[in-house]
């Protein structure tokens, strides 16, 4: 068979699937993207009133400049199901920092966003709402395996009671589309934490390529594994933290309004992966072969050959980087920590990148 | 006028079954001869031989969807002016879409003759398994022939997403391809 072979049997595919791909128009669901983005638009900024760092066994910082702290504690263990103050200042107001934000202070283990992350606009493709399965909160929850233990760890939050969970499945029962957005607010609504689950939807909700200032990511110790935590202020100008990642084939998407970086870690301990032991400062490096290079965008992307890791994508800072690597060539990388974003290593925590083999 | 009744007419072997096709779909057909071809003539050309083979299959086939039914004597059409040109420029989009379909292939018997339709039948089956999402951009890749951009601009993703998807979906088509026995 020869590749005009397959062009030709294309030429042959059923007629359906052209009718499909001449009319389909894609559909976007602004119901989700708007959930997602009140999760992305989170912000808590009260953070500067709070006692940031108490004492928690699970949870260690790392300074901005890279040195591992063991961390200040973060929370106490005892503070688990406790109430934690709620605050509905922002850091702007607070009278005991001025104007800074405590994520702006020095040694916060943050990295600060210029702007909102951008919640790209896809997976918008071709859901039909015949194929529309409506869920409840509970049974959308069943279908992810998880539990969302937020008015447990955040006392005063509930879920939202106006939104309807739902996924996408084919007739043959097939689920292709999943993607659902758990809101949590207090009674008045002045802080907000959002989780957005997805396992068929792959999300690209992007941070902006000059995301920091300075040339490096920080990392939030989390169960044993460095993640980076996002801080912005929103269009309204509020407080924000954001952070990603996969666990068990889900992705999750946390967000969170007004709400203090101590509460917002408690949430992201209770929900990301727990089996992490990895040594603090601790490297990653990959191999594997390059099968996409975008010198537009500065993407080099490449699937890892011990086939235990998802495809990865290295988002270099100068676009014009990529041209060195071509498609089929072998490369190394290290990192640090988990990648930044879901199946993104930001080159900000890239330690060695090389060309193996052309 | 509906599809039903342009059909009638072609199947009835009525003189206006051309003309009030040509007014319903004509655009549409240059428009998509002309993204491949990228020759004003070349695609005028195409379409006017759509019209005909239209006249000399209908009867006896009776198309179900009469628009893909054009479609696809369109692209054959086209991509037979495709393989008889000899201009590189104008060759540039068959060789294109051959060479992202041969990374389907391995060092198999390239010259084995392949049954066409039920090559084509099982891409069918393929393309229905796989997410709409992914069957979308394959299709109009490589039955449209959409570049990347312009697949990118249709759906709004990034063309990025776009290349990810399709590499997936040929690997997978690779794969699905052994699976069934065709010789790769």
């Amino acid at each position: 068979m020869t590749g005009k072979d397959l062009i030709a049997g294309i030429g042959k595919i059923d007629e359906s699937l052209i009718q499909e791909a001449e009319t389909q128009i894609p559909k976007r669901h602004w119901g989700k993207w708007i959930g997602l983005a009140a999760c992305l638009a989170v912000l808590a900024v009260s953070v500067a009133t709070q006692p940031l760092f108490k004492e928690h066994s699970d949870i260690t910082m790392k300074e901005n400049g890279g040195n591992t702290n063991t961390v200040p504690p973060v929370l106490s263990s005892d503070a688990v199901g406790e109430s934690l103050p709620v605050e509905g200042s922002s850091p702007s107001k607070d009278s005991n920092t001025g104007s800074e934000p405590v994520a702006e202070q020095p040694g916060a283990p943050v990295n600060e966003l210029k702007t909102p992350p951008k919640v790209g606009e896809t997976n918008g493709i071709a859901l039909s709402v015949v194929d529309r399965v409506t869920l409840s909160y509970d049974e959308m929850l069943e279908y992810f395996s998880v539990t969302l233990p937020v008015p447990e760890l955040l006392p005063g939050f509930r879920p939202a009671d106006d939104t309807e969970y739902c996924i996408y499945k084919r007739s043959n029962g097939e689920v292709y589309g999943d993607l659902n957005t758990f809101t949590f607010f207090t009674a008045d609504k002045t802080q907000t934490v959002g989780v957005t689950l997805a396992k068929n939807n792959r999300l690209f909700a992007e941070i902006e390529p000059d995301f920091l200032a300075s040339d490096h990511l920080s990392f939030t110790r989390i169960n044993g594994r460095d993640y980076a935590v996002f801080h912005y202020r929103d269009e309204q100008g509020e407080d924000c933290y954001h952070l990603q990642f996969r666990k068990d084939g889900v992705d999750y998407y946390i967000g969170s309004t007004n709400l203090p970086l101590s509460s917002f870690l408690k949430l992201a301990a209770a929900l990301a992966p727990e089996q992490g032991n990895a040594p603090q400062s601790h490297s990653c490096t990959l191999e594997g072969t390059v099968d996409l290079v975008d010198p537009n965008a500065g993407w080099v992307g490449f699937q890892p050959s011990d086939g235990q890791e998802e495809y990865l994508i290295i988002r270099l800072t100068d676009p014009e980087k990529a041209a060195q690597y071509s498609i089929g060539c072998s490369i190394s990388v290290t990192f640090r920590g988990e990648p930044a974003t879901i199946g993104n290593l930001w080159e900000q925590q890239i330690t060695e990148l090389r060309i193996l083999s052309k | 006028m509906e599809d039903e009744e342009l059909v009638r007419l072609f199947l009835g072997r009525e003189q206006t079954a051309v003309e009030e096709t040509e007014k319903k779909y004509g655009a549409r057909l240059y428009r998509f001869a002309y993204g491949m071809l990228k020759d004003r003539r070349d695609a005028e050309e195409c379409v006017n031989d759509t019209w005909l083979k239209a006249w000399y299959t209908i009867p006896p086939h009776h198309p179900r969807c009469l628009s893909a039914y054009l479609l696809k004597l369109c692209r054959f059409t086209v991509f037979d002016l495709l393989d008889r040109q000899n201009a590189r420029k104008r060759k540039t989009t068959l060789v294109e879409l051959t060479e992202e379909m041969e990374q389907c292939l391995s060092s198999g018997d390239a010259e084995k003759e392949i049954d066409v339709q039920e090559l084509g039948d099982s891409l069918t089956v393929f393309l229905k398994k796989m997410s709409p999402e992914s069957r979308l951009v394959f299709v109009r890749r490589y039955w449209f022939a959409d570049s990347v951009a312009e697949i990118a601009q249709r759906y709004h993703i990034s063309e990025s997403k776009v290349k990810i998807l399709l590499f997936r979906t040929r690997n997978k088509l690779r794969d699905y391809l052994k699976k069934e026995g065709f010789c790769l």
